[in-house]
């Protein structure tokens, strides 16, 4: 008997009759809607696009696998000043608008292996548990993820290197359709240059149209360990993270009644705990692994979110809190990406991930799209 | 009086004169002996000012080979005790635990020393605890089953001898650590006891804080009923009242995953985390969470749904008078006046 497997479908809440969702442009924020008839190819070879038209494929596995690794040219292309040819993953644009997800921080405060390893537990299905199945959602930006970060990382057990300057372009890291009952909801993560973030280069205007930002503190910088990062009178940076600053700067109130506060949900992410679990506020919070678990707990979120901003504040960290004050809702986690720094770019020990889950289960917790009680009462 | 040396928590050589205060009687084994010593007057007390007794356990006699246990509980004693001590080195040692102040095991007699226990055994007081006292030991419990699982420790022998209650402070104190082990190790091979978790067929052998919830379970219930519950039944107790059935909910599952945690004990009794109060006293860290809190309040009060438009507040006391409406009864009155006048006037004419 031969298994049949169940053909990809088109998502049941956005059947083809109804016209596809407008979607911003992360290149230039031009707000547009898929026509259902283009898509271009890409040239892996030459990096070039070839127009072709879905409209006239009967087949559907034909027509869908075109679909998976079709691409969408912004109309905004050459239109305006300063925009030159760009293409969208058709994945962004197909579905519901993306929940995009930004990670923010100066170079190597370790974004890129949060990221690597947050794919690598969505991969291991840890959100199954939440009741949400996940897939690549652009398989060629998912396998280009892989080859630069996530073998790199989790085969190799070597240190990923730093992510490229935005101004070369911004790109999607990696993006997943998360699937819950008839639900389906893409979620993308862009991993930006923190130099580029820090320089406030015009390839950052993406940080408008992202839906939920990734704060990721360096506790060597934020605690003043390295040489070089306090100032004259022994604390650390008053300037905090310049990339933090320039997204802070760019962003606009969600409206005028709440003008005082960002509307996106943001975490702040204490990076690379592991080295601080010696100190006991943070190893008690680094032992919790609640996704492992299966759990969300609404409270011990704010419990842990008052130390971490606590044990921040106590170290004279305070510039690195000021996404906590300047959105309406945020949470802190303390989150160890590798279990350990690399020696020589090598993690000789392997790597451990701990609770690198828990950023993206609280951001979804915030935006109403996690099934479980208490969730209205994160990061508020 | 007699000259005692032995090493610290820190592993110092440290010595003083102490005086055998009594000898208790019984003990956890055979051949482990424990007595209360009294520090000499006049000579410094090497670890703890102020601290004038040390309860002393120690292996009495010289054991045959073959007769380990009692030198194995000691050192096991000893090895938990510095475990706990270096747990809490940066801040006050915690009231509910018994605190180890140094040990010689290179000698004939082997033993430990421990600040006096604090209170009576648990089985002094079960079933005569009031209301308040009752809440007191629940809590007391609770923060020291969140200390000994924060600590990696699982006791592994709570009960009612075990965990005392000191009836002028009302707290708890958790003592007796010689079957204990850290988490994640093997539990202790002392046979069943009616105040353990029954081990399942296939169970993991590895203990975990969920051992030691079972058994708080079992004990509170005794201590508050003065009865021991059925010790093979998942759920605390048929025909309770009151907030004790809440309080061990899930507290007996078969499974130590499905058991509750001592944070969540401590959120069914609505006591704080005993974080802030035992652990990081730094003003700087109190003024953070003080901040924290702060700008959630501002976060709140800002995406608060509107108010109805209300007046100026009334200062309390007198409710305020109804203002009487007396505009129609002038109008009337007045044409009244000026129809008569009127009639009057007609008549004149």
């Amino acid at each position: 008997m031969t298994e049949t497997t169940p053909l990809p479908t088109w998502p049941r809440h956005e059947p083809m009759s109804t016209r596809p969702p407008t979607v911003r442009c992360y290149h230039c924020l031009y707000l547009f809607s898929w026509d259902e008839q283009t898509i271009y190819q890409r040239d892996p070879d030459t990096g070039t696009y070839h127009k072709m038209s879905v409209a006239g494929m009967t087949d559907s596995v034909s027509r869908d696998e075109a679909l998976r690794q079709g691409y969408v040219r912004c109309p905004n292309s050459g239109v305006h000043q300063g925009t030159s040819e760009h293409y969208l993953p058709l994945g962004y644009v197909r579905y519901l608008p993306p929940l995009v997800i930004g990670l923010v921080g100066e170079k190597e405060v370790g974004k890129t292996t949060l990221l690597a390893t947050m794919v690598d537990e969505i991969g291991r299905g840890r959100m199954t548990q939440y009741g949400f199945t996940a897939r690549p959602l652009v398989n060629s930006v998912h396998s280009d993820f892989q080859a630069d970060n996530f073998n790199v990382l989790l085969r190799d057990g070597k240190a990923v290197a730093a992510t490229p300057a935005a101004s070369e372009g911004i790109e999607l890291a990696d993006a997943f359709l998360l699937t819950r009952g008839s639900s389906q909801l893409p979620v993308a993560f862009f991993d930006v240059g923190g130099e580029s973030l820090a320089e406030d280069l015009p390839a950052i205007r993406f940080i408008q149209a992202v839906s939920a930002l990734i704060f990721v503190v360096d506790p060597d910088r934020a605690l003043g360990r390295t040489s070089g990062s306090r100032d004259q009178r022994g604390l650390p940076s008053s300037v905090g993270d310049r990339a933090f600053n320039t997204v802070l700067n760019r962003l606009s109130p969600a409206d005028s009644s709440t003008a005082q506060y960002f509307g996106q949900p943001a975490v702040i992410v204490l990076a690379k705990a592991d080295t601080l679990r010696f100190e006991p506020v943070v190893s008690r919070w680094l032992r919790q692994e609640s996704v492992l678990a299966g759990e969300f707990d609404p409270d011990a979120v704010q419990a842990e979110s008052r130390d971490l901003y606590a044990f921040l504040y106590q170290n004279d960290a305070t510039p690195w809190l000021a996404p906590f004050k300047s959105f309406g809702r945020c949470t802190l986690h303390a989150v160890s990406a590798t279990g350990g720094n690399p020696v020589e770019r090598t993690y000789l020990r392997g790597l451990r991930p701990r609770r690198v889950l828990e950023p993206l289960l609280a951001i979804l917790a915030m935006k109403g799209m996690l099934d479980r009680p208490g969730t209205d009462r994160v990061g508020r | 009086m007699t000259e005692l040396s032995f090493f610290d928590a820190a592993g110092h050589r440290v010595s003083c004169t102490v005086e055998v205060e009594f000898d208790e009687p019984g003990g956890p084994a055979a051949h482990l002996h424990t007595r209360l010593l009294r520090v000499h007057a006049g000579t410094d007390t090497p670890i703890l000012p102020g601290v004038q007794y040390l309860r002393q356990r120690m292996v009495a006699g010289k054991l045959p080979l073959s007769q380990s246990e009692p030198y194995d509980l000691l050192d096991n004693e000893i090895r938990i005790g510095l475990h706990l001590v270096r747990r809490f080195q940066s801040g006050p040692y915690p009231a509910e635990l018994s605190q180890l102040v140094g040990y010689d095991v290179d000698v004939d007699e082997p033993f430990a020393l421990f600040v006096p226990y604090e209170g009576e055994e648990t089985v002094k007081v079960a079933g005569r605890l009031t209301l308040d006292q009752q809440r007191e030991f629940q809590i007391g419990l609770a923060r020291a089953l969140w200390l000994l699982a924060e600590s990696g420790v699982v006791h592994g022998r709570l009960g009612p001898d075990t965990v005392r209650w000191e009836d002028s402070s009302g707290r708890v104190q958790v003592v007796d650590f010689y079957r204990a082990v850290l988490s994640g190790e093997p539990r202790s091979q002392a046979g069943p006891s009616s105040w353990n978790p029954p081990i399942e067929p296939g169970e993991d052998q590895r203990a975990t804080p969920a051992d030691d919830m079972w058994s708080a379970g079992a004990l509170t219930y005794y201590a508050v009923t003065g009865r021991q519950r059925d010790a093979t039944s998942h759920v605390p107790g048929l025909g309770l009242r009151g907030p004790l059935p809440g309080l061990l909910e899930g507290v007996f599952a078969a499974s130590p995953a499905a058991r509750p945690s001592a944070t969540q004990l401590l959120r069914r009794l609505r006591v704080p985390d005993p974080w802030l109060a035992d652990h990081d006293g730094s003003p700087r860290f109190a003024a953070g969470q003080r901040e924290f809190d702060q700008i959630m309040a501002m976060k709140r009060a800002a995406f608060a749904p509107p108010q109805a438009v209300a007046g100026p507040a009334r200062p309390p006391g007198k409710p305020p008078r109804r203002r009487r409406r007396r505009w129609p009864l002038l109008t009337l009155l007045l044409v009244l006046i000026i129809f008569g006048v009127t009639v009057l006037a007609m008549e004149v004419s």
